[in-house]
């Protein structure tokens, strides 16, 4: 028999590799199916296969585990074999691989124009061979996508078969389900590079239906999207992925790169693009919101919440307001308020408005709060309710203290809910909200002012359009909610111990042993209407990002 | 197992009644006791006198094992069945057991340092008793021996089969028994004798053989795992030991003298013992195999004692991969239950042999 690189593709995919086994104490189930492997057959866990089934039907299924068996009873009887030095092994003990399958889809039969799904086990004794491109285009449903079809990444098979694995962009984006979450640990170009090539696809095949926001959370990573990467960044397979893909390996168009403003009016970000806008916040931009800012101040006796209440109420817009003789149009004059004044306006008594006065000046401390912007200076809320159809702003948050972070990324929250409410003429069928290091934001057992708003576009965005693009190293740090709503989940490479947790029960165990050996660039996507996740691979972003 | 015909057989007992067995279990195989251990014994039950052809060889004689070249023993045949007793069949004032046997015998050869199969060949035999017994009526015997006919005639892998009234000792289950293993034997005979090989490919089987179409065989060796403790041995000194005593001294990895019985009655048949494990505390003949060989002369000479250290060396290393923890792991070669494995894999499932009862009966009133 020829080895299996010595075999052409055709010829690999024309002959058995197996056939299906069933035993008294392995049966074939309507879920999975066991094949024994002719010798020399190469195959690994996540290769689709196809067999044979009842009705001259046939059934996809993917591998999960691959066990080698003998007949030896135990492994005493090989070390017996083994132990008496001069006795040479003259023969080879029988053996075997073994492949467990799950079972992806039946292809059923025609019932008229009705196509009936056949879900009875797989008959033992039949025939199994690699899955050519169209069947794995099939397991996966690429032939029942309502809307549109999005990659989610190009599979590899072992026998040498290249497939595009489709997501339905109803299950995606809305209405059936929607949301992606991505996790793993970082430093392997995965989490965010992948959701990124996602936005790319949308924003190549669909802009006039999409606008997107991007926080970044990392250097100047995604500062540079419109920028295209140098050529030893984009190798000869990426060119080749994305050709496989039906995407151009150009940067992002048509993006605005809002940064925060630093010391002296110039940007606080790490290498700031050429083109970009500064944000800075005016007590009278943001008197509505501070209880965002205050978002995670102890507040057990509810004085902060009165004092954030008492002036959101008080203020109006453009004139400020006035405590005792003060007139407050600034931060520096809510800081220069008594505290005898400050307890009596607000209803508070000592210590708590020291407390908060301090507390006020260590939030506002950073540069982007400003007793006044400058006409080069925006103000971020009005900045986003600009978003138009195509349109990706992204909005640098890396170099801000923690807490700033919170409240830009609830700002911007703010500014979405508000656009839902004005309705403009030009607002896009669907927003899509990237978070990186979303357990920051949205942390597991805390309820905030800005995790109620992102659990709330969890829950709801999928009917309004508002699509959160989520990502985090560890997903059971994120509020159980957000991972709940989310329909498509993406792994890279994960811990085994993260991998434990409950978050992760749509992996089997073989799936998550696979979860812990993940390489650069490599993931494994769960999506809605497949029956086990699928592992792929997706090509290196086409712009820029700056080398650290 | 085919239904029409069992259909056919049961058709044929229409002017009786088939009491059915209402047990799946046991085989009559798991009642028996070793029944190659036994066919030993009985070969030795009247005369167990066992002279040396290596009178210098007192005890053992060591085997150099060392990486074959070139192996000699390349086939390996191995024959098993696996019998249910049906039920009694009644007709008139007579009676008989009917037993139902699956027969399958099976090659594989080895390639190198592989064992594959190479050949396997099962049938299913109704045992009945001759008209001759008293047993059976005219009638039905000629419907069963026309039927039979008829089934040979077709190739059948479903047969009918007579036990004479003269091979009826004691009990005729047990004497069906005896015939089904004696069927077994023809079967691995034909096998074994159809096979093509060269002149330098020996021949393998499982168990004795004494049978004389066996020793026909040309380079064809029995492998016995179980054997009879009778014999006594005169290995040329002093008087006689017996066999136990003798092995005793036989060490793992040596082989002991060729033996022939005083009163040999198959041609030139000899024999003699290889250790092929000893582990503290086995009983002597644990861990030990006959080989049995036709020597085709009378006297050993320089060539058959190198043929013969050669078989013993090539025994010896075949014990490995060992089996363990079969009951018989200590005196097993690899390829033997290589072949033993591909057998019991390919017959009828315990479940589907007891209901060729009830499909019996359904066709006797149908």
């Amino acid at each position: 028999m020829l080895r299996e690189a010595e075999r052409s593709l055709e010829e690999r995919l024309k002959s058995p590799i197996g056939r299906t086994t069933a035993t008294r104490f392995e049966s074939i189930t309507t879920d999975r199916f066991y094949f024994w492997l002719e010798d020399g057959i190469l195959i690994n866990p996540f290769d689709f296969v196809v067999v044979e089934s009842v009705e001259n039907t046939r059934t996809i299924g993917m591998v999960t585990s691959i066990r080698s068996i003998t007949d030896a009873e135990s492994h005493l009887a090989n070390i017996i074999g083994r132990k008496i030095p001069e006795a040479e092994q003259p023969v080879e003990r029988l053996g075997g691989l073994i492949c467990e399958a799950t079972v992806l889809r039946n292809l059923g039969y025609q019932i008229g124009r009705r196509s009936v799904e056949i879900r009875m086990p797989v008959p033992p004794d039949k025939e199994v061979y690699y899955a050519d491109e169209e069947m794995i285009r099939k397991a996966v449903g690429a032939d029942l996508i309502k809307g549109v079809a999005i990659p989610a990444g190009v599979t590899r098979q072992t026998s040498g078969i290249s497939a595009t694995i489709p997501l339905d962009s109803h299950y995606l984006l809305g209405p059936e389900g929607a949301h992606a979450n991505a996790s793993g640990i970082s430093g392997l170009a995965t989490k965010t590079s992948y959701l990124m090539f996602l936005l790319l696809f949308l924003h190549q095949k669909i802009p006039k239906e999409v606008a997107s926001i991007i926080f970044n959370v990392k250097y100047s990573d995604l500062l540079h999207i419109r920028e295209p990467a140098s050529s030893d960044e984009i190798t000869d397979e990426d060119k080749e992925l994305y050709e496989t893909l039906d995407l151009k390996p150009v940067p992002f168009e048509n993006v605005r790169c809002l940064l925060p403003r630093a010391r002296e009016g110039k940007p606080a970000s790490y290498e700031p693009p050429t083109e970009h806008t500064l944000y800075a916040f005016e007590l009278n931009d943001v008197y509505d919101e501070l209880d965002l800012l205050f978002s995670e101040v102890p507040d057990p006796w509810g004085t902060v919440a009165r004092f954030t209440t008492g002036l959101s109420r008080s203020w109006r817009k453009g004139a400020g307001m006035s405590i005792g003789l003060n007139v407050v149009r600034n931060w520096s004059d809510l800081l220069g308020i008594a505290d005898e004044n400050f307890g009596e306006y607000f209803g508070i008594s000592a210590p708590a408005p020291q407390r908060i006065k301090a507390e006020l000046h260590r939030l506002t401390r950073n540069h982007v709060y400003v007793n006044e912007r400058t006409p080069e200076e925006t103000y971020l809320r009005e900045e986003i309710k600009k978003i138009k159809a195509g349109e990706i702003i992204v909005v640098d948050i890396f170099p801000l203290p923690r807490e700033t972070q919170t409240f830009v990324v609830g700002d911007v929250m703010r500014a979405i809910e508000e656009l839902y409410e004005e309705a403009p003429k030009t607002l896009p069928r669907k927003i899509l909200l990237l978070i990186d290091e979303l357990n920051e934001f949205a942390p597991r057992g805390e309820i905030t002012s800005l995790s109620r708003m992102i659990v709330d576009i969890a829950r709801k965005g999928r009917s309004r359009g508002t699509i959160l693009f989520s990502a985090q190293q560890f997903k059971s740090q994120v509020h159980d909610q957000i991972h709940g709503n989310c329909s498509t989940h993406i792994v890279g490479r994960t811990g085994g111990s993260e991998l434990q947790h409950a978050t992760y029960a749509y992996l089997d165990q073989s799936a998550k042993q696979d979860a812990m050996a993940l390489g650069l660039g490599e993931l494994i996507v769960s999506f809605p209407v497949w029956r086990r996740p699928v592992k792929g691979i997706f090509p290196r972003p086409p712009y820029r990002i700056p080398k650290r | 197992m085919g239904y029409e015909e069992i259909t056919k057989i049961g058709s044929c007992l229409r002017n009786g009644e088939l009491v059915v067995s209402p047990f799946e279990d046991p085989l009559e195989e798991q009642r028996m006791w070793d029944p190659d251990l036994g066919d030993d014994d009985l070969n030795f039950a009247l005369d167990n006198l066992c002279v040396s052809l290596e009178p210098e060889l007192r005890e053992g004689r060591n085997i150099e094992v060392k990486r074959l070249e070139k192996s000699s023993l390349v086939y390996f045949l191995d024959g098993s069945l696996r019998t249910k007793y049906v039920g009694e069949y009644s007709e008139g004032r007579l009676s008989c057991p009917l037993i139902v046997s699956e027969i399958g015998v099976t090659v594989v050869k080895r390639e190198l340092r592989n064992v594959r199969p190479l050949t396997l060949k099962k049938r299913q035999y109704f045992i009945f008793p001759h008209k001759d017994s008293g047993l059976l009526s005219d009638t039905t015997y000629d419907r069963l021996h026309n039927l039979g006919e008829e089934l040979e005639r077709n190739s059948s892998r479903t047969r009918v089969e007579f036990l004479q009234k003269t091979d009826i000792k004691g009990d005729v289950k047990y004497s069906m028994l005896g015939k089904v293993r004696s069927i077994m034997h023809d079967f691995e005979h034909d096998v074994g004798s159809s096979l093509e090989r060269l002149s330098t490919e020996w021949l393998v089987m499982d168990g004795a053989i004494r049978k004389h179409e066996f020793m026909q065989l040309p380079n064809t060796i029995g492998l016995a795992k179980s054997f009879s403790r009778k014999p006594v041995l005169d290995v040329g000194r002093g008087k006689p030991i017996m066999l136990p005593l003798y092995l005793r001294g036989v060490k793992e990895g040596q082989r002991s003298a060729v033996f022939r019985k005083q009163q040999e009655t198959t041609e030139q048949l000899v024999f003699w013992y290889v250790r092929l494990r000893s582990l503290p505390q086995i009983e002597p003949l644990e861990g030990v195999v006959k080989i049995d060989y036709n020597l085709r002369k009378d006297n050993l000479e320089r060539e058959d004692i190198d043929r013969i250290d050669e078989i013993s060396a090539e025994i010896y290393s075949l014990r490995n991969p060992a089996i363990y923890p079969h009951r018989k792991w200590l005196s097993t070669i690899y390829p033997i239950k290589f072949a033993e494995e591909c057998l019991s894999s390919s017959f009828t499932s315990k479940e589907i042999l007891g209901r060729i009862g009830g499909w019996l009966r359904h066709a006797t009133r149908s």
